[in-house]
């Protein structure tokens, strides 16, 4: 309901724009809609960069925060437009402007989680266990079990030094590719897969001294 | 076999995630962000205008320092340098308190938007 809703505004939206510009916003590429967003403050165009990078910057923050922090992360997502807004004059166009505004929201988010460390270490077992699962398995054993494996996995998962835990959090939770993930954390290809790779490697040791190995 | 344990460890992993709500931006979010904006333009007319206000202020109420200074008979028994001085100062300052202007709010400012520039 929530995706259609924003579908049919940003169709709205494309439709009353249309003319305004010599070519929709959401056809231009990203140096122009920001020279363009400079040069008229228009708030439609803003929106098109929000359109745009919504979704990512959400998986981005979500990601560092890690899971049991997702109303934050949104707050993060939201600082970081507020910020773009404020601060879109000084994008020098020197990098991509993805790569800034990834940059900024990776920064934010690193700042918050370590603001929030100060308060409180991790998510406990009893908060992973209680958070939203897909998972429906019919043999209450099973369940139970495959729930315990969950939990200890999340938790080794939480444990991961950064920049492994988001790389794991944006593959595994988010589903995002290798080469996304590169985009995202301003890494090449190779070091995202070397992070994926170290921390299964480090997994697999914690999770097999706790006995799960043959899970 | 480092390949294959490589393996579970991500098949276990793919299996904790897969059980995991893949969470997703609110759909208030645009609603959010558009409030957010609202407040943050209001905010920068406001400094837009107090920083207009402090231009204008520092400018005549320098001038009004200088024709004040030079039009009063100064000599060395009423004070020197230092009441000239401290009449500038007052001129510049007072208002300012009495506007309630964060002085150092507008010097940070400025140096902020001279750093941004840079």
């Amino acid at each position: 309901m929530g995706d259609s809703a924003v579908l049919s505004d940003s169709l709205s939206w494309s439709v009353a724009m249309a003319g305004r510009w010599p070519e929709s916003p959401s056809a231009m590429d990203d140096g122009s809609l920001v020279r363009e967003l400079v040069r008229t403050g228009d708030d439609d165009l803003f929106q098109a960069l929000v359109d745009r990078y919504r979704d990512r910057v959400y998986r981005l923050t979500v990601s560092t925060l890690g899971p049991g922090n997702e109303a934050e992360a949104e707050d993060v997502a939201q600082e970081i437009f507020v910020l773009v807004y404020r601060k879109i004059d000084t994008f020098r166009h020197d990098s991509e402007f993805s790569t800034w505004l990834f940059r900024m929201a990776r920064n934010r988010a690193v700042d918050r989680l370590r603001k929030a460390r100060m308060c409180r270490h991790h998510v406990g077992g009893e908060e992973l266990r209680s958070m939203p699962s897909r998972e429906t398995l019919s043999d209450p054993e099973m369940a139970a079990v495959a729930g315990e494996r969950r939990t200890a996995v999340l938790q080794h998962v939480q444990r991961l030094p950064d920049p492994q835990r988001t790389v794991v959090y944006l593959h595994y939770w988010m589903g995002s590719g290798v080469a996304d993930i590169a985009e995202l954390l301003d890494m090449n290809v190779q070091t995202v897969k070397s992070h994926l790779h170290r921390a299964r490697r480090r997994l697999a040791l914690e999770l097999e001294a706790e006995g799960w190995r043959h899970a | 076999m480092p390949d294959r344990q490589d393996e579970r460890t991500d098949r276990m992993i793919r299996d904790a995630f897969a059980a995991t709500a893949r969470p997703s931006p609110s759909p208030h979010f645009n609603s959010r962000l558009t409030v957010a904006l609202a407040e943050e333009k209001r905010r920068k007319r406001a400094a837009k205008t107090r920083m207009r206000i402090m231009q204008t202020y520092w400018v005549l109420s320098g001038l009004a320092a200088v024709s004040i200074v030079s039009m009063l008979p100064w000599t060395e028994s009423s004070g020197g340098a230092w009441l000239p001085a401290l009449v500038v100062t007052a001129v510049v300052a007072l208002p300012m308190m009495l506007v309630r202007v964060d002085l150092m709010d507008v010097i940070l400012g400025s140096v902020e938007k001279m750093r941004d520039q840079i």
